[in-house]
């Protein structure tokens, strides 16, 4: 019997061991096959159990592995993630602060926010941008005043609040990370949001830096609300301070959508 | 219907691109399954479960590659786990593997019919005497044709080591049936 034979010698055994015309699977395929609606609700089922898994193996990567939380702060484009919640003593923390009067052009401390008397259109003439205004803001916020930051070329809009600290409307011409204002930090647990206003993305956070003797500590504080974003070479950031209840998440959304 | 179109009937849920394909390859399928374990209901049971699986993964089959390996290397893993637990089982004399294997040809005379009988029934206890990964070499080999390469994919082995799989077995087929074989030494690895 030659090789290629084989092949025949095969084929005949089977054949003559199981004829060809005695084979009919599909009967008994056809009945242990799942019902449609089984085998739907079955694939659906695998779908989303894919996909909460890929969510989970997305969100290990981005919060245990070191590349993924260098790439989670890359992703990051308005607030920076620091590697704590806790700092070291800050260098300016040890020195006196300026008063109003040495330094009338800047705001860095919201509790001067009530001082601002300056016109929005006034603002524009020292920082030299177009500013551009909420056109919806909830009843109770009344405008109160602006200033512009010359050391850090930020202009702020205050709008009060009673029984809070009110809501500041912060705008910087945006060149590069290293010089944005509008970029500084939060705390290795904050839980940064990304948002929708208009076309582009904005970011959205809890949470202030508490300074203690020994250096600030980042505290997921509701009371502070942060809402970044960057829209033709402009970087804006809305915060509140007060009773998350006044002022929501929505809401600064809605005030960022309607700025003009 | 053709094979791709069935396929891509049976990517969208409808079982009727399943039926089509049970109808192409259900002959050859079990007759390669009975060939390495000998029981005609184990070998229709396998390919059954096989087609369902198929029914159940459809998602994961690429339809740029050929369905046919896809589908055999399935049938053919299974039928493998099946003769490894066989084995393990049951002795494996002659007796135990004995098929009733009848000719009816009516271009044969009745002696040449005898003849052909008795090579077929030496012939399916050699397959069912050899180590399971052996037998599957040469129903792959020989009845499915496939190369030796694809082969040695299929069961997991390296090349050489089908060869040589293929090789022995010829060579106890040669002893057993005392015929002519081509067993080429130089052709192992």
């Amino acid at each position: 019997m030659k090789e290629q034979n084989l092949h025949q010698e095969l084929t005949d055994l089977a054949e003559d061991l199981v004829p060809a015309e005695t084979i009919n699977l599909w009967p008994i395929i056809e009945k242990q096959l799942p019902s449609p609606k089984r085998f739907m609700r079955h694939t659906l089922q695998k779908r989303w159990a894919w996909i909460a898994l890929a969510i989970m193996l997305v969100g290990l990567f981005f919060t245990v592995i070191p590349q993924g939380q260098v790439l989670a702060q890359e992703i990051l484009h308005f607030f920076v993630r620091k590697e704590s919640d806790i700092l070291p003593l800050q260098e300016w923390q040890l020195t006196p602060r300026p008063t109003p009067a040495q330094d009338i052009t800047s705001t860095p401390d919201p509790s001067s926010i009530l001082e601002e008397k300056f016109s929005v259109a006034q603002i524009e003439e020292q920082s030299g941008f177009d500013l551009r205004e909420p056109a919806w803001l909830p009843e109770s916020l009344l405008f109160v005043g602006a200033t512009f930051d010359s050391t850090n070329s930020v202009a702020r809009i205050f709008y009060q609040q009673i029984d809070s600290n009110g809501l500041i409307l912060k705008e910087e011409i945006y060149t590069d990370s290293g010089s944005c204002n509008l970029c500084n930090s939060v705390g290795e647990n904050a839980s940064v949001e990304t948002v929708q206003i208009g076309n582009v993305n904005g970011e959205y956070v809890q949470g202030v830096w508490n300074l203690t003797d020994n250096g600030p500590v980042w505290e997921n504080n509701p009371f502070l609300q942060r809402l970044r974003w960057q829209i033709d070479g402009v970087a804006y950031e809305l915060l509140f301070m007060g009773n998350p209840d006044f002022l929501t998440k929505e809401d600064l959304v809605k005030i960022a959508n309607s700025l003009k | 219907m053709d094979e791709q179109s069935a396929i891509r009937q049976l990517k969208q849920g409808d079982i009727q691109g399943l039926k089509t394909l049970v109808e192409i390859y259900q002959v050859r399928a079990v007759h390669v399954v009975f060939l390495m374990v000998g029981d005609r209901g184990q070998a229709e049971d396998i390919v059954q479960n096989a087609f369902i699986r198929i029914f159940e993964r459809i998602e994961q089959y690429d339809i740029k590659r050929p369905f046919g390996p896809w589908f055999f290397r399935i049938v053919v893993n299974d039928a493998l786990k099946t003769s490894f637990k066989q084995k393990r089982l049951t002795s494996l004399d002659t007796e135990n593997v004995e098929q009733n294997i009848q000719i009816q040809d009516p271009l044969l005379l009745p002696e040449e019919q005898f003849e052909v009988q008795e090579l077929r029934q030496q012939l399916w206890s050699l397959l069912q005497q050899l180590p399971p990964s052996q037998s599957a070499a040469i129903v792959l080999r020989y009845y499915l044709e496939l190369p030796e390469r694809d082969i040695a994919e299929f069961l997991h082995s390296p090349v050489g080591t089908v060869k040589w799989w293929l090789h022995s077995a010829k060579k106890s087929l040669a002893k057993l049936l005392k015929l002519e074989l081509d067993i080429d030494e130089h052709h192992l690895i």
